[in-house]
């Protein structure tokens, strides 16, 4: 995109001399950190956003951020519920993360960075000391300590009040040292465990306060996050209020957020154009190409971690040969999967998603990503699978799994496979996967916390989560490597391994991660658009007008 | 006439029975159970989960056991929590009720006004050029669907009035002048599709009784033209009409929840189709039990109706 086709589209980005000099400097730093702008969370528009958290440099606005506001959004469906240490869904994190305050977060760039514990120590690889942020108040002004963080991780494990017990299943102790210290011992030494203390969803709780509610917090919230939750009415409202207790200087800049719920897209469409609310998200591209040239909005295109598809049951014939599993890997175009189906919005993935810079190989290191029909055709002979009939469940819950089906259908009937596609009920889906009835089976994949439940949770022979039944030793082997090498550029490396390892024995075909877009009023400053869908950044969010 | 009432709520009783059965079990046929959906494409991640919450629901326990809990709560007022969110489910429903009820009485107003005196001209004027216009449009009104109707008139609104008004509900007795500016556009969606069929009904209704002796007999006694079409031929013409009101007010309580999403109206709708979705059991059976109750009142009221506009009809 030129430069004068962004000014066209952003009126911001009128610089004066001293305003560009500014931004290049941010630019320089953002280099420095690793994080060049332009691949911030790869949002095309985000190369105009500064994210004030991640870089603590001044930002290139005109007027710096300006207090005060409330912040008008669509959202699409209701939370469903609110004890962040049991919801699920993306509709309930986007308010536990604005009410509760995690250990850790994500940067834009998905890297984990400081929250709640400025900084942590391993003496050895089963013991971390984590130090806590002093003088962190809850928005009932009672102070946030070691025993309350203490009190949520227990909280999640319990199997009475949470449902982490599989992401922090390995913690075998927990004590508060003093106030702002925390130590914590695991069973075996367990790499993901920083990465899901910076999930939205493990959020740190007040143990007086939750007490105080017999434990049950699926309808009342306290936290120390930069939010407090004012009223909740179903199909109607969240609204969000600003703590002014918190602890982070000068955040939130919002006096608050209210998000309407409109579940229709033509209905937050019109919600937009008629200006009643600020901003609203789509997954739909032609949506976003009615925004694309008004100057009256500002649209955020974002990859998402959500990567398109087809699971492979590996305990059934004939799919149990590998070779027939690497024949579907040679025969399919990824591109033409992405082009024809998402109008070519998205990015090609692996067994990663690729907007996980950190851990996502490249797609060029799997050989098995350039077509090559006749290797997949002697692939199939060496099996004597020719002209194998196989059976493909599909829900039309996602109009993308059915589409990818079709293409599917059709390229592997060039190498002689006859894919019969079955398509069933969305909750018929969901049990016949959670069954492993199936033969091969296609599903919009979401984000996980960290690379290990792309990987070991999906793969390994012992996960409850493995419905492909892959049982590979060797695989094993390398899963449980990765979870266990806590130094993260050693992991990245046996990560590296595992995807090739997992691209190469195909328990699963992966297609692409496609892209959302954010459509905003352009007085909404300091946006950051994340590839796991959270809002964490709202605090940095202010209103120029 | 007090027998007769009597009679009809005991049955209605029984029925009601009969229904809450009938949705107890349906809903639970239905693959893929509460906790199925609640997992969802995260099933991969929390696998080990599922049996644990079905216990917590008490989904492990034997189905008559489960409707004798639930009927036996339902006795005492009780409809139970909502699996998806925790809350308790009646007021969830009574927060929405009045919504839909609102929508439901707004439509079927302007249905009424609009489509009897449009009926009526169609039927007295039947070869006029108007009254082909009358045809034409409320031949549009049936085949057009209220959806892209509906979308239509808010992108229309939205990009040229600068008007929405979805998302929150504004109670008539907080702001009388917002809360009509909210129903007015559904209302007139809905009320559009449901005067469409109810023009044609009042014509053909009328274009019958105006062949009959008796209205040739008032004409021959000298009567004005306009008191021959509403004082001797619309009473008799309106029992089909009233009919065919009461059935799609029914309609109207379960049925409009393309219009509420699409006009974000925080209704009954939604919150059953949701509910379906999700296989919030509880919040299904309780909302569908209380919309055949409504249904069921409604036709009692049509029923009783009857006996207003037309002498003839008595209950014993």
């Amino acid at each position: 995109m030129s430069n004068s086709e962004i000014n066209k589209k952003n009126p911001q980005l009128n610089f004066t001399r001293r305003q560009f000099l500014n931004l290049s400097a941010v630019s320089l730093g953002a280099l420095t950190f690793g994080n060049l702008l332009a691949s911030c969370s790869q949002a095309t528009e985000v190369t105009t956003e500064v994210p004030a958290t991640a870089l603590p440099l001044p930002t290139a606005t005109p007027t710096g951020p300006k207090s005060g506001g409330i912040l008008m959004s669509a959202a699409e469906t209701n939370p469903t519920g609110f004890d962040p240490h049991k919801v699920l869904s993306l509709s309930s994190q986007s308010v536990c993360e604005q009410v509760y305050d995690t250990m850790f977060e994500l940067d834009p760039n998905l890297n984990v960075v400081p929250r709640l514990c400025k900084s942590y120590e391993t003496p050895d690889d089963k013991t971390y000391i984590f130090h806590l942020e002093e003088g962190v108040l809850f928005s009932d002004g009672t102070e946030l300590t070691s025993e309350d963080v203490v009190f949520s991780i227990n909280r999640m494990l319990d199997p009475e009040s949470g449902a982490r017990a599989a992401w922090f299943g390995s913690v075998e102790t927990l004590e508060a040292v003093d106030k702002v210290t925390v130590k914590m011992t695991t069973s075996i030494p367990y790499a993901p465990m920083i990465n899901n203390l910076a999930n939205a969803f493990n959020g740190i709780v007040s143990k007086k306060f939750t007490e105080a509610n017999n434990n049950n917090l699926d309808q009342v919230m306290m936290g120390s996050g930069p939010f407090t939750l004012a009223e909740y009415i179903p199909d109607q409202l969240v609204r969000l209020e600003r703590n002014p207790k918190y602890w982070r200087k000068d955040k939130p800049y919002l006096d608050g957020s209210t998000a309407k719920i409109i579940p229709d897209d033509q209905g937050r469409v019109a919600a937009l154009r008629a200006k009643e609310v600020d901003d609203a998200w789509f997954i739909d591209a032609k949506v976003a190409e009615l925004f694309q040239n008004d100057p009256e909005y500002v649209v955020y295109e974002v990859p998402v971690l959500t990567h398109a598809s087809t699971w492979i049951n590996c305990s059934v014939e004939p799919l149990t040969d590998v070779r027939v599993r690497q024949a579907m890997s040679y025969a399919i175009d990824r591109q033409a999967f992405l082009d024809t189906v998402a109008f070519g919005k998205g990015v090609l993935t692996g067994p990663i998603p690729a907007p996980e810079k950190e851990w996502a190989l490249p797609v060029s290191d799997y050989p098995q990503y350039k077509q090559d029909k006749e290797k997949a055709m002697a692939l199939l002979k060496e099996a004597g699978a020719e002209g194998a009939t196989i059976q493909l469940k599909v829900s039309p819950q996602y109009v993308l799994d059915t589409g990818n089906a079709q293409v599917l259908q059709s390229q592997l009937k060039e190498v002689g496979i006859n894919l019969e596609l079955v398509t069933v009920e969305w909750g018929n889906l969901l049990d016949a996967w959670f069954a492993s009835d199936f033969e091969m089976l296609n599903l919009l994949m979401l984000g996980q916390p960290d690379p290990d439940g792309y990987t070991w949770g999906r793969f390994h022979s012992t996960s409850a989560g493995n419905f492909a039944k892959i049982n590979d030793p060797d695989l094993d082997k390398l899963l449980d490597t990765q979870r266990s090498t806590l130094d993260r550029t050693t992991r990245k490396n046996v990560l590296a391994d595992v995807q090739r390892k997992i691209v190469e024995l195909t328990p699963m075909l992966y297609y692409y991660c496609y892209y959302v877009w954010g459509i905003f009023r352009p007085y909404v400053k300091g946006v950051t658009p994340m590839a796991n869908s959270s809002g964490v950044y709202l605090m940095n969010e202010w209103l120029d007008k | 006439m007090r027998n007769y009432i009597l009679r009809r709520l005991a049955l209605m009783l029984v029925s009601l029975v009969g229904v809450s059965i009938i949705i107890f079990v349906s809903i639970r046929l239905v693959p893929g159970d509460v906790v199925s959906l609640m997992m969802g494409q995260q099933g991969d991640m929390a696998a080990g989960q599922a049996e644990q919450l079905r216990k917590l629901f008490g989904l492990d326990r034997p189905m008559y056991v489960q409707y004798l809990d639930w009927a036996g709560d339902l006795m005492r007022g009780d409809f139970g929590v909502s699996l998806r969110s925790g809350r308790p489910i009646l007021p969830d429903i009574l927060l929405r009720a009045p919504i839909t009820l609102e929508l439901a009485i707004l439509s079927a107003l302007i249905a009424f006004f609009f489509s009897i005196p449009i009926g009526i001209f169609a039927a007295v004027k039947r070869d006029s050029l108007p009254a082909l216009f009358a045809q034409v449009g409320s031949l549009g009104g049936l085949s057009i669907p209220a959806f892209w109707l509906g979308t239509m008139v808010i992108l229309f609104s939205s990009r040229y009035l600068h008007y929405y008004g979805g998302g929150t509900y504004i109670s008539p007795r907080e702001d009388l002048i917002g809360n009509l500016r909210m129903f007015i556009l559904p209302a007139l969606v809905v009320g559009f599709s449901l005067a469409a069929a109810l023009v044609r009904y009042t014509r053909s209704a009328m274009l019958e009784i105006l062949g009959e002796d008796y209205i040739r007999t008032a004409r021959a006694k000298g009567l004005w033209d306009r008191r021959v079409v509403l004082h001797h031929a619309l009473p008799n013409a309106m029992i089909p009409i009233i009919t065919v009101l009461g059935l799609q007010i029914g309609f109207l309580l379960g049925g409009v929840v393309v219009i509420e999403s699409v006009f974000a109206l925080p209704g009954m709708g939604r919150l059953v189709v949701d509910a379906i979705n999700q296989r919030d059991y509880p919040m299904v059976q309780g909302v569908i039990l209380l919309l055949t109750f409504v249904v069921m009142v409604t036709s009692l009221v049509v029923d009783l109706l009857y006996a207003y506009v037309d002498p003839r009809v008595r209950y014993q």
